[in-house]
């Protein structure tokens, strides 16, 4: 194992995030994409830590943990509350700012 | 050995990850993801970070997740029939992964271009990279403790935000059915 084996893995992982988050069209498998591809970013900071044999990687990776906890709490609730609203979760459906 | 159970776990990851993409139930995208956070926990453990693994499966795994499984289940939402032109969007799906593999394989599998072997530990020891929570813990609280406090703040920001959305819909609802009835919405006053 290189540092490159896990760039490559963290690079793809975050490849089919972005994918997800550009192709998909339901709001939560779009919101579940975006997670996937701070994981992502959190491999490549701790290989990145690993490698060079620092700890600041990993301590930042808390961070990045930290800030996906809250942003998620945030997001599901706007999507509830928009989904009570209008009973749809398909962004599709969602291009208007009234009503 | 560690090369094989790394492939093992890579293949896990993006085989999860890809169907949390493809597939069309928010259950089953979800369920895929939590196989997903696994995949990539195990992979943090090869990297020798087994607090950070566990507290990926802990936060990630075990409260996200589970959130997102509670929201797709409260909310249900139908999945809709395929809709004209899905082949078109699926195979510009393909093409745009396609290029962002291309472009991770450019830049990080030619080799020469990441240094393949670990560079010489920290200067200063206690920020050297080590598997022990301690390790994790020091610069937490001395080099990063104001980002911690900024940390702690945010959580309660996210959590007060939340808090006031639910109880602005609740007011909101409260001043429909005052509406409706034409009268007092406290329902201890008797008044119509």
């Amino acid at each position: 194992m290189t540092l490159s084996h896990f760039l490559i893995l963290a690079g793809l992982l975050f490849g089919v995030g972005l994918t997800g988050a550009v192709a998909r069209r339901n709001i939560l498998v779009v919101y579940m994409s975006l997670e996937m591809m701070l994981a992502a970013a959190m491999l490549a900071l701790v290989a990145f830590s690993k490698f060079c044999g620092l700890m600041d990687g990993a301590v930042f990776c808390f961070f990045v943990l930290t800030i996906a906890a809250a942003e998620v709490a945030v997001g599901l609730a706007l999507i509830v509350a928009l989904f009570r609203r209008l009973k749809t979760v398909e962004l599709d459906d969602l291009q208007s700012l009234k009503n | 050995m560690a090369d094989t159970l790394f492939y093992l776990f890579a293949a896990l990851t993006l085989a999860s990850a890809l169907l949390v993409v493809v597939n069309r139930k928010p259950v089953n995208c979800v369920v895929a993801m939590i196989v997903t956070i696994v995949g990539v926990a195990a992979n943090l453990f090869l990297l020798d970070a087994p607090f950070l693994a566990t507290l990926l499966i802990m936060i990630y795994a075990g409260a996200v997740i589970v959130l997102f499984l509670f929201v797709v289940m409260l909310i249900d939402p139908d999945v809709p029939a395929l809709k004209r032109g899905w082949a078109g969007a699926a195979l510009g799906g393909a093409v745009f992964f396609a290029l962002c593999a291309a472009g991770t394989f450019w830049l990080f599998g030619w080799s020469g271009s990441v240094p393949a072997e670990a560079l010489p530990a920290a200067e200063v020891p206690a920020l050297a990279y080590s598997d022990s929570p301690t390790a994790f813990g020091w610069p937490l609280f001395t080099k990063y403790a104001v980002l911690v406090e900024a940390a702690a703040l945010l959580l309660l920001a996210a959590m007060v935000s939340v808090f006031m959305l639910h109880a602005h819909r609740r007011r909101g609802n409260a001043e429909q059915k005052k509406e409706k009835d034409g009268g007092c919405c406290c329902g201890c006053c008797g008044q119509k």
